[in-house]
């Protein structure tokens, strides 16, 4: 391979876009991905990269919290990759080499970006393209942003030798370390072309045939983020005929690696945000419609809910026209729970699809149907799913005509009778609760949605959540699940470390998942991780804090009409207060009497619990320029002072004042005198 | 779970819907009877405390306040509690910085496994721990209350501007009798009248003599509405133990709640006789009282 001098298509591209709030770190993205990978990976099934838009983004969720679109994260990770490169091969002219670094303990391979990035390349090749050096070198120059080295060349740096060994010596041995498997061909490639299958092997459904996907999660009844075995996916694939819809290049791939299509279809579960593209929609006017699911809450009595997904541009309020209830947003990722009445009957059955009233391309549909599943929510409750999971607490949900087959199903599935509940429901619906299938039977023709889900599952549920996937709050960590045939006793693995299973699947791993830091649970063949941070906070307007500038004091007065003390021989001020009951005024200073003469006499309220002494340290010229209040204030206090004592009543709203309002008082006697004789001149 | 972790989820999450409040809160309640109440009892908590606002806007969402330290009412304003967001981290440096400064720090646990953090020291003192706090903007409002005071809204006012409404046919109605301080189904004239419908809608009103009603924000301000018309006394005040007493049934309306609260930094204690904010200054016991539309607590007049 040749170092041939390099040409960069645009110097622009590499520069920050200082539009983009997203600076990640080549090495950051290791770790991103390196998390995610074995997040998702099993101990069955060889590991495909699988990278698309989607896997980057479900990759971001599973360790960032940052909102951010599918594209800003794909134009990061891309970002990311293109640094080191430019920098080791065009700035240093040198090779991939640099690829092959050591990593520190523990970390992943430090290939690994590019890696990704080298299937991303065959990802994004078109669907009427051949699987040739030719087509997939020229995607690989355009996303490391350098020019092609013409048709079938790699891109400059580039070293198949290496690059090989990067695949093999690297991420395989690393995988084989925490004991999975990377999916390659079995027979190591010898040149350039040949190393293509590699990448092409990571990614068998390019962008035309995942873009089919959505349609087909949301016909088998996935939600979005679900952990889906690749038999399921492979059951569902057959049943609803996917194959027959993907390109003439997906359908060869189907037949020649159809483990590589589920794990590719599995990743794309995992980050699908509950949207379909382009369905009812015309050229030029893609509509984009989200799926609706199922939840029901047992407590404090069965309550359903609709729950529609919140893709990435889908308001945060989503009203449609002619309808009572909004979609209102505040989990990433979903829209809030929409209880459903007795009246919902109709539309639970026959589905819905309701558009935005600002934006009519935007939908959320409810598929319907005359019966539901329901296993462990990762929220609260119960989602409706595909299929029923096996030995775990789980529900069914159907209408009138159903119920006596689905109770002889239930029946036998469970070894017990199974009676329905209607409490609470849509008129002509009922509930079974509290199942739990112990027997593997083949669900009736029509019933094809009750099928019994033997696939282990780690759910992880409640807890306070941080992100849109696994992040959790400090002290705050999910209750786990594990679903789909766990017995009491079994042992699953936190960090290593032995925890048993408890009753109903709950694994007793509460003060493992208590510290900050990644945690690793594994169960058989499934692992989940969970990522516990503690709480940080947000910039906050400063408009949200207020305080007085000017201070402002409430008075509290009976009716009549008030002169108000400050402890400033200035700050005196009239009231007057029309009301019976009395009423409260506003004072800008601190007022400690309020007083009013009536035919009696007068009265002399003290208005603070611990009123101050007068001010008795004031300059004299400062005196004079106050003269005109200060008088009122000494003339008030001199006047009251002169009156027949048994005419002068003392008070306040406490009993407290009792000890030293007489003091205090005298006090503010002898200042007003004194100002009173400097301003007389007596 | 207690609240507050809840606390630092809110603070960390910044803001969000009832629903999402309502979903977090409910762990902190976890196996109770009536966890709907005592996520709304939390809700009220945390309004009152200024952590948080909810239904902003009029809308359904929540949002948490600026972290900040808070004056208490106790006639000067050296005693500040730490307010609105917060985090482990967030306390400790306060904490940290206080000590230093020489401020006196006091940590207790309250309702709902809350932490009230109290710290006294000179206003200038009070400002400098703020302002030495690094890891975000630490705001010392000291005349929090005061603030809060001037924009309290006096009942007659909810009456005088009311728009005129009525119930919605089909709806639940009952009434809050003043003097047994409990919701009935018997409708009565210059009442507070709830309706609900089956979606779990409600609306409030007061019910005039003439027949008309008179629609009102929420269940609380409906309440004393129709105390103040009928002028009975909800709300008592003991200046010697200095403690405000409102019904169990009958909150004080929201702002003037967190006024009550913001005395002492600390929530009402439900007793035996209702609910109880403590430290609270006669001048602003007088003055909820007049705004709720009650009498005065009575002066203490003196012989010289």
């Amino acid at each position: 391979m040749g170092n041939a001098s390099l040409t960069i298509v645009q110097s622009s591209l590499w520069v920050d876009n200082s539009d983009s709030i997203l600076h990640v770190s080549y090495d950051e993205w290791n770790n991103i991905l390196a998390r995610y990978i074995l997040a998702t990976a099993r101990l069955d099934e060889p590991v495909y990269l699988s990278a698309s838009s989607a896997m980057l983004t479900a990759a971001w969720y599973q360790t960032r919290i940052e909102l951010c679109s599918p594209k800003e994260i794909r134009d990061c990770f891309i970002k990311a990759v293109r640094r080191p490169y430019h920098t080791k091969v065009i700035e240093q002219r040198g090779d991939i080499g640099f690829l092959k670094a050591t990593p520190m303990h523990d970390q992943p391979p430090y290939c690994l970006s590019f890696l990704t990035l080298s299937v991303l390349a065959a990802y994004e090749m078109k669907h009427d393209e051949q699987q040739t050096a030719a087509a997939y070198y020229p995607r690989l120059a355009e996303l490391l942003g350098l020019h092609t080295q013409g048709r079938g060349n790699p891109v400059n740096g580039f070293n198949y030798d290496v690059c090989s060994s990067l695949w093999y010596d690297r991420l395989k041995c690393w995988l084989h370390k925490s004991g999975f498997q990377l999916a390659l061909p079995s027979e190591r490639p010898s040149g350039t072309h040949q190393y293509i299958d590699i990448p092409i092997m990571h990614a068998p459904l390019r962008r035309v045939d995942v873009e089919q996907l959505p349609e087909f999660f949301s016909k088998a009844s996935y939600k979005p983020g679900d952990g889906v075995s690749h038999d399921r996916i492979k059951y569902d694939f057959g049943r609803l005929r996917l194959g027959e819809q993907l390109s003439t290049k997906g359908q060869q791939a189907v037949q020649s690696q159809p483990a590589a299509i589920y794990a590719q279809i599995a990743h794309e579960l995992r980050s699908w945000s509950g949207e379909v593209v382009g369905v009812e929609g015309q050229v030029g006017s893609r509509q984009r419609r989200s799926v609706i699911h199922l939840n029901l809450d047992t407590e404090p009595e069965p309550a359903i809910s609709f729950v529609a997904s919140r893709p990435e541009g889908y308001p945060e309020l989503f009203a449609p026209p002619n309808q009572s209830q909004t979609l209102e947003s505040s989990r990433d990722g979903w829209y809030d729970p929409v209880p459903l009445s007795q009246q919902n009957e109709a539309s639970l059955l026959n589905g819905f699809v309701w558009n935005d009233e600002k934006n009519p391309k935007l939908s959320v549909r409810w598929a319907g149907g005359k019966a539901f599943a329901f296993g462990p929510s990762e929220f609260a409750g119960y989602d409706s799913q595909a299929g029923l999971p096996f030995d775990t607490e789980c529900a069914v949900l159907c209408c009138a005509s159903m119920v006596e087959a689905v109770s002889n199903y239930l029946a036998k599935a469970t070894a017990q009778p199974c009676q329905p509940t209607r409490e609470g429901l849509p008129n002509g619906w009922y509930l079974f609760l509290n199942l739990r299938m112990r027997q593997l039977v083949e669900p009736p023709a029509d019933l094809e949605v009750l099928r019994i889900n033997q696939q282990l599952n780690i759910v992880l549920r409640g807890g306070l959540r941080l992100g849109r996937r696994n992040i959790w709050l400090q002290d705050c960590p999910p209750e786990v699940l594990i679903v789909g045939g766990s017995i009491v006793g079994d042992v699953a693995t936190v960090d290593g470390k032995s925890v048993q299973v408890g009753k109903d699947g709950h694994l007793l791993a509460d003060q493992l998942l208590q510290e900050p830091g990644e945690h690793t649970i594994k169960f058989g063949n499934e692992q989940r991780q969970v990522r516990v941070q503690a709480a940080h906070l947000p910039s906050f307007d400063k408009g949200l804090l207020r305080d007085v500038e000017d201070r402002c004091y409430p008075v509290p007065l009976p009716a009549g009409k008030w002169r108000l003390l400050g402890a400033q021989v200035n700050q005196v001020v009239n009231v007057t207060v029309d009301r019976g009951r009395g009423e409260v005024r506003y004072c800008t200073f601190k007022p400690m009497w309020a007083l009013r003469h009536h035919q009696q006499g007068v009265e002399v309220l003290c208005l603070q619990t611990e009123p101050l002494p007068p001010a008795d340290n004031l300059p004299y010229i400062a005196i004079l320029e106050w003269h005109s209040s200060v008088c009122k204030w000494a003339e008030t206090i001199v006047d009251v002072y002169t009156t027949a004592p048994s005419q002068v009543r003392f008070g306040g709203f406490s009993p407290a004042v009792n000890g030293w309002v007489a003091d205090l008082w005298s006090k503010y006697v002898s200042t007003a005198e004194a100002i009173y004789n400097r301003t007389t001149g007596s | 779970m207690k609240a507050e972790q809840l606390l630092y989820w809110m603070s960390n999450q910044g803001q969000g819907t009832y629903a999402s409040f309502k979903r977090a809160a409910s762990q902190v309640f976890a196996g109770h009877d009536d966890v709907s109440q005592q996520v709304n009892f939390l809700r009220w908590t945390l309004t009152e405390l200024s952590h948080a606002t909810f239904f902003v806007d009029e809308g359904t969402n929540w949002r948490i306040r600026p972290p900040s330290l808070l004056g208490l009412a106790t006639g000067s304003s050296s005693r500040t509690v730490l307010s609105g967001a917060r985090s482990p981290a967030l306390i400790a440096e306060v904490a940290d910085n206080a000590r230093r400064l020489g401020c006196d720090v006091q940590t207790s646990d309250e309702d709902f496994g809350l932490q009230r953090i109290v710290l006294s020291a000179s206003s200038d003192v009070l400002a400098e721990v703020a302002a030495a706090t690094k890891s975000v903007q630490l705001a010392y409002l000291p005349d929090h209350v005061l603030t809060l005071c001037r924009e309290l809204d006096p009942i007659r006012n909810y009456l005088d501007t009311a728009d005129e409404g009525k119930p919605a046919h089909g709806w639940d109605i009952t009434s809050f009798n003043l003097t047994k301080h409990s919701w009935q189904k018997e409708i009565q004239t210059r009442s507070a009248i709830e309706c609900k419908s089956r979606y779990y809608e409600v609306a409030y009103y007061v019910l005039l003599d003439d027949g008309r009603y008179l629609k009102m924000p929420g269940k609380r301000e409906a309440v004393y509405a129709s105390a103040f018309l009928q002028q009975k006394e909800l709300v008592s005040y003991n200046p010697e133990t200095r403690q405000l007493t409102t019904p169990s049934t009958a909150p004080l309306p929201i702002p003037f709640a967190q006024v009550a609260t913001l005395c002492s930094g600390r929530p009402a204690q439900l007793t035996a006789v209702g609910r109880v904010y403590d430290e609270v200054p006669a001048v602003i016991a007088a003055t909820i009282m007049l705004l709720t539309g009650q009498r005065l607590p009575p002066s203490y007049w003196l012989t010289m």
